[in-house]
């Protein structure tokens, strides 16, 4: 099944959960669309960087999230890369994480496409287990296409 | 207060440190979350620092804990994201939000930052990590691509946009909205509702620094530049330059109570003013002084808003002898006691005033502000028993005692002897002195009382040595009759006829001189 909202499109592979949403704003607020991928059930009281779901990861599971920020920002250094990154098992490293788990690792890249600015993070449940889980993630990966 | 003993009583649930440690978190426990904490089987940590507040727990600890108390992104860090928490109490029901300062890279080099990753230090319930995870929420300072690992958290109840310099794109993650640590506020209450109020971080104020105290019934939080302080009495006002005067004084738990307003400019601009309770703090030109309330309380602070006339306070407004009060300005000291009133003295009758011993001179406190003289050419201060006179021509003098009388009930400046051109001065007589004016002498004796010598009768008693030569000293004024004036003195007379224009001098024994 093909999920398409907000101008990111994401089929998931077979044992993947996602989810695209958009929150409503605060005051004075600006949000933007996120995707949530995870190999587990994503709950419905998750943080946009994965709260309440990296805890229910296990040794062969992953999660991915993909948010968007301001069009300006894809005009700064921080977002200078182009287009959606490439990841291997190399990138993920046990200290590039939200939320510094045992025995997870995790890796994350900021990018724009076009005008579009977003942060790509991938979590997988156990460092140990890259090789097996990174194909996974590339899989879903390799599926998403982002809209100009 | 029954925090207090409370938290004495509930640490009790284990060397001194440790006990001092766990009697804080206790207070604070007990401040933050009475009822859970009281009855639910919750330690005190949970209790003040939130959920997750372990080292094992993975989340990254707040700046209050890493940076000396202060709740800002410390030394080697940049604000680079933030979330937020929606619905938290400690924001009133608002959002709370939430900054991570990650390491700046040295020389922008990757992997070179100034921290390693470590538990947070010291006796605090807010054990969690720093400098340990690589990760970044990227809305702030997105000019700097090349970032370390979170050093800690700041948190606010003012959107990060409004005082970091960070976007508007929201990201949440309500899995925080408990994370907490002792020097962080745990109430919305009056003192942090105005410092949102205020802005928070981009208020005057800046961040916070170290908790919130209670203290005298109010509550008090410091921040970088000044203090918040409320109580059931006074509005949360704010202290800036001023805070640091207050604090001198005890701050709220001191005799000058709590803040009754923001702390304002002075009517000229040049200084600042901490409007108390029970007095009132200066703060300008470098100087930081306070007064107690009391009489004086509405002159000094006029005083203060107008330092073009006596020039700003340099001193605190102290107590005197006699139960009086002195603060001193640049050019002159305002005085107070229940017997003179509040009067302010100034200019070269201060500078003479001050060299006689000021209130502890014999003139005692003032009674009068110092004020021209009636011709402008001059002016002058009266006191209790005497009179201090100032004309540029002519010096700066005293008058005490008797003298002052006598020229006081002659008409003072419109008196024939016009201004005073000496202070008091010794005579042959060791009981006697004599002060000079500009036309006149007046002697004063104990036992011969106190009198004039006035021209033309002053020009003969001189060529005859004043009270050194046979005429001694007066013992009576001189008295006009026709066209005679005759002044008696104890050794003879002088006699001046206005029809001749002679003056004689007769003396009680066989030698005689004319002038």
């Amino acid at each position: 099944m093909t999920l398409l909202r907000h101008g990111i499109q994401v089929t998931p592979p077979r044992g993947w959960d996602a989810r695209i949403y958009l929150r409503d704003a605060g005051p004075g607020e600006r949000t933007h669309p996120i995707l949530h991928a995870a190999t587990v059930r994503l709950p419905g009281d998750r943080g946009d960087y994965g709260s309440n779901v990296v805890t229910a990861l296990g040794s062969d599971d992953a999660f991915v999230a993909l948010l968007e920020f301001d069009a300006e920002a894809a005009r700064s250094n921080l977002f200078a890369a182009s287009g959606l990154p490439r990841v291997s098992a190399r990138d993920l490293r046990p200290q590039t994480l939200h939320r510094t788990l045992p025995g997870q690792s995790g890796l994350q890249m900021f990018f724009h496409v076009k005008a579009r600015a977003f942060s790509l993070y991938v979590v997988v449940g156990a460092h140990s287990r890259r090789l097996f889980t990174m194909p996974r993630v590339q899989q879903l990966l390799g599926s998403i296409r982002l809209e100009a | 207060m029954w925090v207090d003993h409370l938290a004495g009583a509930l640490a009790g649930r284990t060397s001194r440190r440790g006990f001092l440690a766990r009697t804080a978190v206790v207070g604070a426990a007990l401040a933050a979350d009475p009822v859970n904490y009281v009855l639910r089987p919750a330690s005190a940590y949970s209790s003040v620092c939130g959920d997750g507040a372990s080292c094992s727990s993975g989340w990254t600890a707040f700046c209050v804990t890493v940076n000396k108390g202060v709740n800002q992104c410390p030394p080697g860090s940049f604000a680079a994201g933030w979330w937020k928490a929606d619905h938290a109490s400690v924001c009133g029901g608002r959002a709370r939000y939430y900054v991570d300062c990650n390491a700046s890279c040295i020389h922008g080099q990757p992997g070179h930052y100034s921290c390693h990753c470590r538990c947070a230090p010291g006796t605090t319930c807010d054990k969690r990590r720093t400098c340990c995870n690589q990760f970044r929420y990227g809305q702030c300072h997105q000019e700097v691509h090349c970032y370390g690992p979170v050093v800690c958290r700041v948190v606010s109840c003012v959107p990060p946009w409004v005082w970091a310099h960070c976007s508007k794109s929201a990201a949440t993650d309500n899995r925080t909205l408990t994370h907490s640590a002792p020097d962080l506020p745990h109430h919305y209450d009056a003192v942090e509702a105005r410092y949102v109020a205020l802005h928070g971080h981009a208020s005057p104020l800046g961040a916070s620094v170290g908790p919130r105290q209670s203290l005298a019934g109010g509550l008090m939080q410091n921040y970088q530049h000044g203090l918040i302080a409320w109580s059931p009495h006074t509005i949360a006002a704010m202290l800036r330059a001023t805070a640091v005067g207050y604090l001198h004084t005890g701050g709220p738990a001191g005799s000058y109570g709590f803040p009754t307003h923001d702390e304002r400019p002075t009517t000229d601009g040049l200084a600042r003013l901490g409007l108390l309770q029970h007095g009132c703090v200066y703060a300008g030109g470098g100087i930081v002084v306070h007064t107690p309330a009391g009489a004086w309380l509405p002159r000094w602070i006029w005083l203060c808003d107008h330092s073009s006339n006596v020039g700003r306070p340099t001193s605190h407004m102290i107590a005197s002898v006699g139960q009086g009060h002195v603060g001193a300005f640049q050019h002159g000291a305002l005085f107070s006691a229940a017997a003179t009133g509040v009067r302010l003295v100034s200019g070269d009758c201060y500078t003479h005033y001050v060299s006689l011993g000021r209130e502890s001179s014999p003139l005692g406190y003032p009674t009068s502000d110092t004020a021209s003289t009636p011709d402008n050419r001059g002016t002058w201060t009266s006191y209790a028993d005497g009179v201090i006179v100032s004309r540029p021509d002519i010096g700066t003098w005293e008058i005490l005692g008797a003298v002052y009388g006598y020229w006081r009930d002659s008409g003072s400046f419109s008196s024939p002897l016009g201004y005073p051109t000496s202070a008091q001065q010794a005579t042959s007589k060791p009981d006697a002195g004599v002060a000079h004016f500009e036309h006149g002498d007046v002697y004063t004796s104990a036992s011969l009382g106190t009198h004039a010598v006035l021209p033309p009768l002053l020009d003969v008693y001189v060529q005859n040595n004043r009270d050194s030569g046979p005429l001694g000293l007066p013992i009576g004024d001189a008295t006009t009759s026709g066209s005679l004036t005759v002044q008696q003195f104890e050794g003879g007379s002088i006699t001046y006829d206005a029809g001749t224009g002679t003056t004689t001098v007769t003396l009680s024994t066989p030698s005689s001189g004319t002038g």
